[in-house]
């Protein structure tokens, strides 16, 4: 199980500069690897290149599976159910005229019950908080069940309980050998339970290494523009 | 199965045996021998009445419905697969499409199979020159240049229309024309609906069997990249079957408008928005409100009304009920 990023190049078209230049990492099997940097600084765009939706200029990329991904926002058009919803990360796994079957249909319902939302199922997916919206997400990309996990910033308006759960969840998917690539802006996230940081900024790797190695203040102030304090604050408790 | 699914499919089945009797009733209905139902009696005893039962109202409850059925089921793709609410098959110029092509075989002089013939290539081709120019509009995601796309092909068909009219015979050949764009059954006979259902019949198949991969071509573009490996060949693949339906009963019945953006919005109403059951929805309650679009057309005055004028009368009625009185979340964020 492996991802890697070899001098990956990637230029959006009509644009004149790269959205990620000359990029290189690799994500071994059972890790947890922050993609960290300022806004626009090419984060997003990796993940769709690792999970194949734009395709390198150049370089080459190397996913040994199809990956799961959560985009970091997304447009909804019609009031579907959150069970339809998360029922459609089960797209990979049918053929063209198949529609999902009841083990489908259980295993999404498992997915919603390890988030803590399996009471949501039946609600109208524009009538969900934004947190919940969140959950309901996440839950339709556990339900593809890859072993590499692309999340864009996966905790985005969830509260402290449910962060809780969700790293409890990507805990769990890392001591089963899988991979979590994920985009953020917790660093307390990226302190406590990455395994491997890649700093982005402007299109340019600034950083990639264990973790133990590069989250630095002097780092992170070199990648951020902005200078840095450690502090203690409150965060959940991760069981 | 999950409760909603099920609980869907008997509303469906529930909504298809009152469609059932609705619909024998409006064949029923009409102005001969007296306003109102046909009675046993009238048919046993009364020649005409029998031969106009059999020859007229039949063919053309059969052609109303599968126009119903093909309109409603092509506006429920395109609003999915454009992931827009406000879109039908009149969208990407397609039907304006096969009106240009039908109108030209019949100024031609074609008989009917060619007539769907050209009604069929006039919407393929507007389809593929919409996409080819969204491949080139440089503004936007997929789904915005395929709108601007589709209204620029659109506006360029009618004109092309208005010109063919403008230079046609005002005696013989512009009354024929303008008829056939208000749209209307009353020429249809049973011969006509041979090829127009086989073709609409493979399509409604086809949609049928993708109903649950059109639900899911709604979600953000990125998802949808994410999940399915070529969306692009699915949406082109789904929009040609559409079109295919479209274009073979509008060589039939000319343009028709509104049944195919209202009819998917009230079976979201009824049903939600999940397409395994919304996708055979549309096609029933399609099918119900072209036989009651119809049989007023025929049967409201002494003299018959262009179904067109009566679909545009009931859908915008229907739309402005459910704008004002029915609160529908259909986006976020």
């Amino acid at each position: 199980m492996e991802l890697v990023f070899d001098k990956v190049t990637y230029t959006y078209p009509h644009r004149k500069q790269s959205a990620v230049n000359n990029i290189s990492f690799t994500c071994p099997g059972g890790s947890i690897c922050a993609l960290i940097g300022p806004n626009g600084g090419g984060k997003s765009t990796v993940l769709q290149l690792a999970c194949g939706i734009l395709k390198p200029d150049t370089g080459k990329l190397l996913c040994s599976e199809k990956p799961a991904y959560l985009p970091q926002q997304e447009r909804i058009a019609y009031s579907f159910s959150v069970l339809e919803y998360v029922l459609f990360g089960r797209a990979p796994s049918l053929k063209l005229f198949e529609t999902p079957a009841p083990s489908d249909e259980a295993r999404a319902v498992q997915c919603l019950n390890e988030l803590g939302i399996e009471h949501l199922s039946y609600k109208r997916i524009t009538e969900l908080s934004g947190g919940e919206l969140q959950l309901v997400r996440i839950a339709r990309v556990l339900v593809q069940d890859s072993s590499i996990l692309l999340l864009d910033e996966p905790t985005d308006m969830l509260d402290p309980a449910h962060i809780a759960t969700l790293i409890t969840m990507l805990k769990r998917e890392k001591q089963q050998g899988s991979i979590v690539l994920m985009a953020t802006h917790d660093l307390f996230i990226v302190q406590d339970y990455a395994d491997y940081i890649i700093g982005i900024k402007s299109g340019i790797q600034f950083l990639c290494n264990a973790k133990a190695q590069c989250f630095t203040a002097s780092n992170l102030e070199m990648l951020f523009d902005v200078s840095m304090m450690p502090r203690e604050i409150f965060i959940p408790t991760i069981p | 199965m999950n409760s909603t699914v099920k609980t869907n499919r008997v509303k469906l089945f529930l909504i298809t045996c009152i469609a059932g009797v609705v619909i024998i009733a409006l064949t029923l209905w009409g102005r001969y021998p007296k306003p109102g139902l046909l009675t046993l009696n009238d048919i046993l005893h009364d020649e005409l009445a029998l031969r106009m039962f059999i020859l007229i109202r039949v063919p053309r409850m059969v052609a109303a419905l599968l126009l119903g059925a093909v309109l409603g089921l092509s506006g429920c793709v395109f609003q999915y697969v454009f992931a827009n609410p406000l879109v039908d098959s009149g969208f990407l110029g397609v039907s304006q499409g096969a009106g240009l092509g039908s109108i030209i075989a019949m100024l031609a002089g074609f008989p009917f199979t060619l007539q769907i013939g050209c009604a069929f290539a006039g919407a393929l081709l507007s389809l593929a020159l919409s996409i080819l120019l969204a491949k080139y509009i440089r503004f936007g995601g997929l789904i915005l240049r395929l709108v601007l796309a589709g209204i620029a092909v659109s506006s360029v068909l009618s004109a092309l229309i208005s010109l063919i009219k403008f230079t046609a015979d005002p005696l013989r050949q512009l009354p024929e024309i303008t008829y056939w764009l208000m749209g209307g059954l009353s020429g249809v006979r049973l011969p006509m609906l041979v090829l127009p259902s086989i073709i609409a019949g493979i399509s409604c198949l086809v949609l049928i069997s993708l109903r649950w991969q059109i639900g899911l071509l709604a979600l953000d573009d990125r998802a949808v990249r994410s999940l399915i490996k070529n969306p692009f060949v699915l949406r082109i693949v789904l929009l040609a079957f559409a079109v295919a339906g479209t274009a073979a009963v509008t060589a039939y019945a000319g343009i028709v408008a509104w049944a195919g953006l209202i009819v998917p919005h009230i079976a979201r109403i009824v049903f939600g928005a999940e397409t395994r059951s919304t996708v055979p929805a549309s096609i029933v309650l399609g099918s119900m409100f072209m036989a009651v679009c119809d049989t007023l057309a025929r049967s409201l005055f002494p003299i018959e009304l262009p179904l067109g004028i009566v679909t545009a009368l009931a859908g915008a009625a229907s739309f402005t009920v459910l704008l004002v009185f029915i609160p529908i979340k259909v986006e976020r964020g």
